[in-house]
């Protein structure tokens, strides 16, 4: 797991997450949050919010709490971590910024505080729930009891001391 | 200069936005063009401005503003190292 980040993956697949992603942006829109989201090119979602007394702007860009849910096969991954507000990634230029280490962990810290990642990733877990029906079809959840490595997202046999899919030691 | 270093109400460092204001950036940035005659004479003025500021600081500060500017060069180059 990256520095500042928070992250779940759950066993919910979606064909399509786009209503999880609008109702997503909605629900902070209508707390005063800035949204911006995009769909990836992998289906799934990258959502920044932004208010200004919670994040700042460095050399003229947006921070932003930054929300990605991510599709794989047999799992969604939801994350939770400071960026910029709208783009993917953080240029080069803020990089290189001597108190961007600062600012990141001040911002990181605050959003801990707030709990707003906890209150982001909680939120697409239960609109990924409400989209998902138990019964077959195009989306479904998938064995809740399963166990699933918190390393690559593989789901892991229950027993089984490494994971498939990438060889990590089951903790 | 006199600036406050933090935001009273947030607490989140304030410094690197003066960083755009500065003339030194300013004029270097205007072009768009970083030479290597630039940073040679931006090295040179920070080496001044250190010279001055350790000739200025009282005995009992000059411990803690020489911790403060190397935590902040540790921190930097943790940060960039974790990214190679």
């Amino acid at each position: 797991m990256a520095m500042f980040e928070s992250s779940k993956i759950l066993p919910i697949v979606l064909s399509d997450l786009t209503p999880v992603a609008n109702e997503t942006m909605d629900y902070f829109q209508k707390q005063g949050y800035e949204v911006a989201g995009e769909q990836t090119i992998t289906g799934g979602w990258a959502i920044s919010i932004t208010k200004g007394n919670l994040f700042k702007t460095v050399v003229g860009l947006k921070t932003a709490l930054k929300i990605s849910i991510e599709p794989s096969p047999m799992v969604t991954t939801v994350k939770a971590d400071v960026g910029l507000f709208g783009t993917q990634g953080i240029p080069l230029a803020i990089g290189y910024l001597v108190f961007w280490p600062v600012l990141i962990s001040q911002m990181w810290g605050m959003v801990r505080q707030a709990k707003l990642d906890d209150e982001a990733i909680g939120f697409v877990e239960a609109s990924l729930k409400a989209h998902a029906p138990h019964a077959e079809g195009q989306s479904s959840v998938v064995g809740e009891q399963a166990a699933y490595c918190p390393a690559c997202g593989a789901q892991i046999p229950q027993g089984a001391k490494f994971c498939p899919g990438c060889g990590a030691k089951r903790s | 200069m006199d600036k406050p270093w933090f935001d009273p109400k947030t607490g989140i460092l304030m410094l690197d936005e003066y960083v755009a204001e500065m003339p030194s950036f300013k004029k270097i940035m205007a072009d768009n063009v970083v030479t290597d005659d630039e940073i040679l004479t931006h090295a040179d003025r920070v080496t001044e401005l250190l010279h001055q500021l350790e000739g200025a600081l009282p005995a009992n500060v000059k411990p803690l503003a020489t911790e403060a500017i190397t935590e902040l060069a540790v921190l930097y180059a943790l940060h960039r190292l974790r990214e190679v």
